[in-house]
């Protein structure tokens, strides 16, 4: 399971309050992983930042760091968590503050490699078993260069999971990650035929598309715009992007 | 003020492993940083001047003296600086004209940009950009 393969200890003392586990998880990390474990108990620090909370699970006589955060603003909330944890002076908490930011940093790779799992298991998703492979690739090539494992954004990579997901009849993209870590996939056949996406959070995307104009051949329509992963293909439709990019049918 | 390099001339861009796809560089590897005012480059024929070479080579040793590590699996896009601002003005919905100045941070440095598109436009101008690569380098 998720947790059980990746146990992130941390003794954490202090201002810190239990809740009622089965609430917290209905309502938040059920949402998006509802293979989720479930545990007995669940800890959230009474430090939070907006809509980011930081949660941990007790376990036996330490606490496992897990991310609940719906939306997913981790680096946002890194940064909020040590300032307040450095400007409340909370001294008890300001030497735990280096553990936390790397404990947060291996979390987030967690939860790259445990996105890319999902992808990787999910039926409804055309080539998910090649997609995965090349998330992992890319996610290595990443970490070669970025050892702090700060820059594939999560909250990108759902994205990207049910964009997938609601566009199922696609053929296998190129996938790669930009420098604000977010996932970019395009299918070029031809420099007049260009489509790409880039996932940029919270259900948007960016895209730009190439081709050549319906009613005069010859010339080439090029633009680019923001949309949602929900309504980016019909968005589109109006420059035959399904028609270049879509699985082919086998001819009977 | 810097030099702008000349329309013959060449520059390269290193692109990052998870920048590349088949061996060929993709847009994302010429997004700009929001921090990022242009989109670093080396000028090759400098490159040649100080170094009297400038293949694959030389350019990842010039990385290196910047305290840049370019990985294996990386590429280096090479561009003629006429023909990348050509085709880039003449595809951009805007026409837009790109500048490659040279911006050394010593003597011997080939380090220089791209300018004159901002990391709002990093998707449409690095498709364009990406189009543009005359010749494709390994780093190693």
């Amino acid at each position: 399971m998720f947790y059980e393969d990746y146990q992130l200890p941390l003794t954490l003392i202090g201002n810190t309050k239990i809740i009622d586990t089965d609430f917290a998880l209905k309502s938040d990390i059920c949402e998006h992983r509802q293979s989720f474990a479930k545990p007995s108990f669940i800890a959230t620090t009474e430090i939070s930042s907006g809509s980011s909370n930081w949660a941990v699970l007790e376990s036996i006589g330490e606490f496992e760091l897990v991310d609940v955060n719906i939306d997913d603003r981790r680096s946002d909330f890194i940064t909020s968590l040590s300032n307040v944890w450095i400007e409340g002076d909370k001294s008890g908490f300001v030497s735990y503050i280096e553990g936390v930011t790397q404990a947060v940093k291996e979390s987030k790779q967690i939860s790259v490699l445990g996105l890319i799992e999902e992808i990787r298991k999910d039926k409804g998703i055309s080539y998910s078993e090649q997609i995965a492979n090349q998330l992992y690739q890319l996610n290595d090539d990443v970490l070669d260069d970025y050892p702090d494992n700060d820059l594939i954004s999560s909250e990108s990579l759902i994205d990207f999971g049910q964009f997938l997901k609601k566009n199922s009849r696609l053929s296998l993209p190129s996938i790669t990650i930009n420098p604000r870590g977010n996932i970019m996939i395009q299918w070029e056949p031809t420099a007049n035929q260009h489509f790409s996406i880039e996932f940029t959070g919270q259900g948007e995307v960016i895209f730009v598309v190439f081709a050549p104009d319906l009613t005069v051949p010859s010339k080439v329509n090029r633009v680019s715009g923001k949309s949602t992963i929900y309504s980016l293909m019909s968005h589109v439709q109006s420059y035959n992007v399904d028609n270049w990019i879509s699985i082919k049918e086998k001819a009977a | 003020m810097n030099d702008v390099i000349p329309d013959s001339n060449h520059v390269s861009r290193y692109c990052k492993p998870f920048m590349v796809v088949n061996g060929e560089p993709q847009p994302a590897a010429f997004h700009l940083r929001e921090d990022e005012e242009y989109l670093s480059v080396d000028w090759l024929e400098f490159l040649e001047e100080v170094k009297g070479r400038c293949d694959f080579t030389a350019i990842t040793e010039a990385l290196a003296d910047r305290r840049f590590k370019a990985s294996k699996r990386g590429k280096h896009a090479v561009f003629n600086v006429g023909e990348l601002i050509e085709y880039v003005k003449d595809k951009a919905p805007d026409n837009r004209k790109l500048e490659a100045l040279h911006v050394p941070r010593n003597k011997k440095d080939p380090h220089s940009g791209v300018y004159n598109f901002n990391h709002e436009e990093n998707n449409m101008f690095g498709v364009l950009i990406a189009q543009a690569i005359k010749e494709i380098l390994k780093t190693q």
